[in-house]
């Protein structure tokens, strides 16, 4: 019986594991018929694909999707332009955002996670995504763009607007969120260009407008995307961790010991269920795979949570092993010249956090039973996450 | 533009134009030199843009950072002038520059 493979519907999320074995096994380049799109679910496959940025592109097929996609291409980002004019657009940002730079952001992060976390200890439960990991994320990158705390709360409401696709009219919605990011960061350059220069964000997209870099609409782009991709991705992947850790208490176990290995577990934690699950490219010519031809302007979805778990790569991949040696080799944060420029960041993010909890809760118990999913293509990971000290 | 050779360990080699301001790994990616890959896109987390300086160069470049220290320290291949590419980024200085590409690690 032919697989079916459908993110976009809920029944998917029951066992999206078993889905992406049959898909691997049987299907390798799984034409989904629901999606009119193909997808690769193999690791090598996957790999290859986001090597192979001229065939897989992100520029041919970019903001195709009918009104809500003119939009996006009116305001166009990293992801919807393939090199060299994405090289030259990464650059902008890639040298803020590097792990060197990172460590002087730690202790400022450990502060953040504290003052959410502290008043938190005198409840009996606490909703982990709500009251912590919907918060740390967008407080974050708001620190780094520039922007004022105060302004989060707009952000972030913005941001979930387009991306719960558990709505009833998903494209109106995602309409009026990125217009309401479009003002405020419209009226936010006037206001920034009048305080000092300073190393944020938003003051490197401004000078490299100013020098001709970045389109005016680019640089409105840049920063949506950046207040996109710095909440949505990170605060699931606090919940799908601390999911794995709650399955695998002796895992947590050597956490709550050697909290040295939390860098490790992070990184097993996006091997085994990262909450980027999937992206797609569009193909620039015909391209032949495990004797499937795939055609010129195809969508093709690059599932990297089947990749991630593909035992032709990964020994016992349904083993969490959170002492795994992984060398940076899964593809939870993509990979190749569209690899998550944010990475630092959210592997920065996650090990404080991962921290934190433990040391406040080493035995903590999680409601998964009445726990809320998010509804994305995209993004695997919960809304509502009850935590309880045991 | 800046001249730097790719050289296998075969002496295939390609001589490549890196535009100044682009790294050393993202100039081999973008001309599909062999054995270098940027998995993580630069952000010192996999290895696969490992390249090794000749002694001639090694004074020009400097020194590695702390992070990219640490990853050099991991790999299995490496050798004293060992370094990440998307670590180098080319300026006029390095025209002519010549670094190895390094067998992967068995």
């Amino acid at each position: 019986m032919t697989v079916h493979y459908n993110p976009f519907e809920r029944e998917f999320y029951l066992d999206p594991r078993s889905v992406y074995r049959r898909l691997r096994d049987e299907e390798p380049v799984h034409w989904a018929q629901a999606c009119n799109m193909w997808a690769l679910s193999r690791y090598e496959d996957v790999r290859g694909a986001l090597q192979n940025w001229r065939v897989f592109s992100n520029e041919v097929g970019a903001g195709s999707s009918g009104p809500v996609g003119e939009l996006f291409k009116e305001y166009p980002h990293l992801l919807m332009f393939d090199p060299p004019r994405h090289t030259d657009l990464r650059k902008v940002l890639a040298s803020l955002i590097t792990p060197d730079r990172m460590l002087s952001l730690k202790d400022a992060t450990h502060a953040r996670v504290r003052d959410l976390l502290n008043p938190l200890m005198d409840v009996e439960s606490f909703d982990l995504t709500q009251d912590f990991a919907e918060h740390l994320p967008p407080m974050i990158i708001a620190d780094l763009l520039g922007v004022p705390s105060e302004h989060v709360p707009l952000l972030m409401r913005a941001v979930d607007k387009l991306a719960d696709h558990n709505q009833p009219d998903i494209m109106t919605a995602t309409k009026e969120a990125i217009y309401e990011l479009r003002d405020f960061y419209v009226g936010f350059f006037k206001e920034r260009r009048k305080r000092a220069p300073a190393d944020d964000i938003v003051w490197h997209l401004l000078e490299a407008s100013d020098a001709g870099l970045l389109s005016e609409n680019e640089t409105i782009g840049f920063a949506i995307l950046v207040t996109i991709a710095g909440g949505e991705t990170t605060t699931k992947m606090i919940g799908n961790t601390a999911k794995l850790l709650l399955q695998h208490p002796d895992q947590r176990r050597i956490l709550v010991e050697a909290p040295n290995l939390i860098k490790s577990a992070v990184e097993e934690s996006l091997r085994y269920d990262g909450s980027t699950q999937m992206l797609t490219r569009t193909l620039t010519e015909d391209f032949t795979l495990h004797e499937t031809t795939m055609r010129a302007g195809d969508t093709v979805a690059l599932i990297f949570n089947a990749a991630n778990n593909d035992e032709r790569k990964f020994k016992d991949p349904d083993v969490y092993d959170v002492t795994r040696n992984l060398m940076g080799q899964h593809l939870a944060f993509g990979g190749g010249v569209h690899a998550c420029i944010g990475a630092p960041l959210a592997r920065l993010e996650l090990i404080v956090a991962f921290q934190e909890l433990l040391e406040r809760w080493p035995e903590f118990g999680l409601d998964i039973e009445n726990a809320e999913r998010h509804f994305n293509p995209y993004v695997s990971g919960f809304r509502r996450l009850r935590l309880t000290a045991h | 533009m800046v001249k730097v050779t790719y050289r296998q360990d075969n002496g295939d080699e390609q001589i490549l134009d890196v535009r100044e301001g682009d790294s050393l790994m993202s100039g081999a990616v973008f001309n599909g030199v062999a054995g270098i890959e940027g998995l993580c896109g630069g952000s010192i987390a996999c290895g696969t843009c490992h390249i090794v300086i000749l002694d001639a160069w090694s004074a020009l470049l400097g020194e590695p950072g702390a992070s990219e220290l640490e990853l050099l320290e991991a790999l299995g291949n490496r050798q004293p002038a060992s370094r990440l590419g998307c670590q180098i980024f080319a300026r006029p200085e390095m025209d002519g520059l010549t670094v190895r590409v390094p067998s992967p690690e068995a």
